[in-house]
């Protein structure tokens, strides 16, 4: 388990973490989710002690980073998939991970078959395309079989095979037991892997809650289609017909539309999920937050 | 007697495990292997080159003290600082502290590992060199002790001058800086106190030059063995030094 407590990270004046205080327990994959520059690579750094909180602290099962006896054993991390030694060979880059935790040797043709990058293994890691750096850097975080995982943007770069894997591989690790904290800007891949959310802007927590809660505040719809549908708009209180003829139906999920419209008899051509997705919520909820706001429209007029 | 076994994993991790893994580090990048190349090539080339005039009484020995001191002494020295600026260049030395949080035990065991591969490197390479000169000047069993001894006292200086490198690559951070820090202590403080000494007529300066590493290294490898003590003197506060500048700053 990883607990922060009013953990304050400055550079200079740039306030890059401001007073966040967190828990992240076992058994849930949690999204780490924010705008670029709103701290969660910091917050990361500091859990590994590698940077040194302004204040505050950053505990792994009680204890701070350094004081962990076995570290690759208890918490794994991917922070940068290029801070790898260009001229070193995948696979000598996990044997020196492996040695130093004195974990053996077999381990590592382990992790790298699980990868999938046991044929690029003694190609020097200067050659590796973006994707197969991640899946080194996820590599070198199972190594040690740890309760934690951490992972920085993972899915960044990896082929859709590989997004789909990593989906499965993390739900795995938490529906185990273990405790998984992973960052994306991905939100429709987070919607599918995370069923937890912390959000962050600016240094600071914006939102700390399950997934399903997030996404029932903000209320997820849906939108009908079918030749008479009347009786269910009369059925939905804010219900309203779109401009192409089919029905909105805000606040109510498919699942309770469609149990709406076999109880009237209606028949239906279309039913679909609508509104708020992860991205919608996120939006709204960083609105205010985002420091690089991208250009007006009117760019290149 | 009950006690029960403790698991081989179980036990902390200490300073072996992180010096068995610098090991493996420095065996797999080919900058070693070039650098032992380079090294071993410079001194052979300097015993092939070198014309077998003056008078010394031991030809070969007077090779082997200068290639070093002229050249192989500045390989190695690159060589010392390129184990830890290679790792802040790349951003690697976020995964070796996130495998072994204590920055001392992970400068130490950089230290360990990057000063006995000096002293093997630096003997292995001037017995080749001084050898060669040894046979070519036809002096072999005449300066056979002589040679080794300063074979060993080579090892011993390049291995702790590898290790002083080490220290001063941690303080600058930057492999370019760091070299041009390592030639100006080499090359540039010694010269700068001679003058100074001369000009101020302040002898003690002199003194001082005597003890900069190169100087205490020629005197170690012409058999004046008391200076590996200054030697070790720097690589002790260049490494604690090191750790320091390691320690208050974020990875
Ligand atoms: N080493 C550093 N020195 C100075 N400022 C830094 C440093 N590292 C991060 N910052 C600043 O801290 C803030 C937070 O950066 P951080 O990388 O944690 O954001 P992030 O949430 O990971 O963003 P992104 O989504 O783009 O990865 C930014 O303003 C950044 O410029
Ligand atoms: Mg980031």
């Amino acid at each position: 388990m990883i607990r922060l407590t009013e953990l304050t990270k400055r550079y200079g004046p740039t306030t890059a973490v401001d007073g966040l205080s967190l828990e992240l327990r076992p058994g849930h994959v949690t999204g780490f989710l924010g705008p670029n520059g709103a701290g969660k690579s910091t917050t990361m750094r500091v859990i590994l002690g590698l940077d040194a909180p302004t204040s505050g602290t950053a505990l792994i099962g009680g204890v701070p980073y350094a004081r962990l006896s076995h570290p690759l054993r208890t918490i794994g991390a991917l922070l940068d998939a290029k801070a790898v030694h260009p001229g070193r060979t995948g696979r000598d880059h996990l044997r020196v991970l492996a040695r130093s935790q004195r974990l053996p040797a077999a381990r590592v043709a382990e992790v790298l078959e699980s990868v999938g990058m046991t044929s690029a293994a003694d190609r020097r890691a200067g050659t590796y395309s973006l994707g197969m750096g991640q899946r080194l850097g996820i590599a070198a975080a199972l190594l040690g079989d740890p309760q934690i995982l951490m992972l920085d943007e993972p899915v960044n770069g990896l082929d859709p095979d590989g997004v789909r894997w990593i989906r499965t591989l993390l739900r795995s690790l938490a529906a185990e037991g273990r405790t998984v904290f992973v960052s994306s800007h991905l939100m429709s891949e987070m919607e599918l892997t995370a069923d937890r959310v912390v959000v962050m802007g600016r240094g600071r927590l914006i939102a700390d809650t399950s997934m399903a809660d997030l996404l029932a505040s903000a209320g997820a719809g849906s939108r009908v289609r079918g030749p008479a549908l009347r009786p269910l708009a009369g059925a939905f209180e804010g219900a309203r017909f779109d401009d192409d003829g089919s029905l909105l139906v805000p606040g109510a999920p498919p699942r309770q539309v469609g149990a709406r419209a076999f109880a009237l008899g209606l028949e239906l051509h279309g039913l679909e999920a609508i509104g708020s997705s992860l991205e919608d919520t996120y939006l709204r909820l960083t609105g205010d937050e985002v420091q690089f706001p991208a250009a007006a429209k009117e760019v290149g007029r | 007697m009950t006690a029960a076994p403790v698991r081989d994993h179980l036990r902390p991790l200490g300073l072996r495990d992180a010096v068995a893994a610098e090991l493996i580090k420095l065996l797999t990048v080919r900058s070693t292997w070039w650098f032992a190349g380079g090294l071993a090539g410079l001194l052979l080339l300097m015993a092939v080159l070198d014309s077998g005039g003056g008078t010394a009484s031991a030809r070969s020995l007077t090779v082997g003290l200068t290639a070093v001191s002229y050249f192989g002494q500045y390989v190695v020295a690159a060589f010392g600082l390129l184990v830890i600026t290679s790792e802040l260049a790349t951003r690697s030395v976020t995964v070796t502290f996130a495998a072994t949080p204590s920055r001392g035990r992970v400068m130490i065991a950089k230290a360990v590992v990057t000063g006995v591969a000096g002293l093997v490197l630096g003997a292995a390479a001037t017995a080749l060199g001084v050898g060669t000169a040894a046979v070519r000047h036809g002096e072999l069993p005449r300066v056979l002790g002589a040679a080794a001894e300063q074979v060993a006292a080579t090892g011993v200086y390049l291995g702790l001058l590898a290790v002083v490198s080490l220290g001063v690559g941690a303080l600058v951070r930057r492999s370019a800086g760091a070299l041009t820090c390592m030639v100006l202590l080499l090359l540039v403080v010694p010269e700068v106190l001679h003058l100074a000494a001369e000009r101020l007529d302040a002898p003690f300066l002199d003194t001082f030059a005597g003890w900069t590493p190169a100087q205490a290294g020629w005197r170690l490898m012409s058999g004046e063995w008391e200076y590996a003590l200054v030697l070790g003197g720097w690589a002790v506060a260049a490494v604690g030094a090191g750790i320091g500048v390691l320690r208050s700053r974020d990875a």
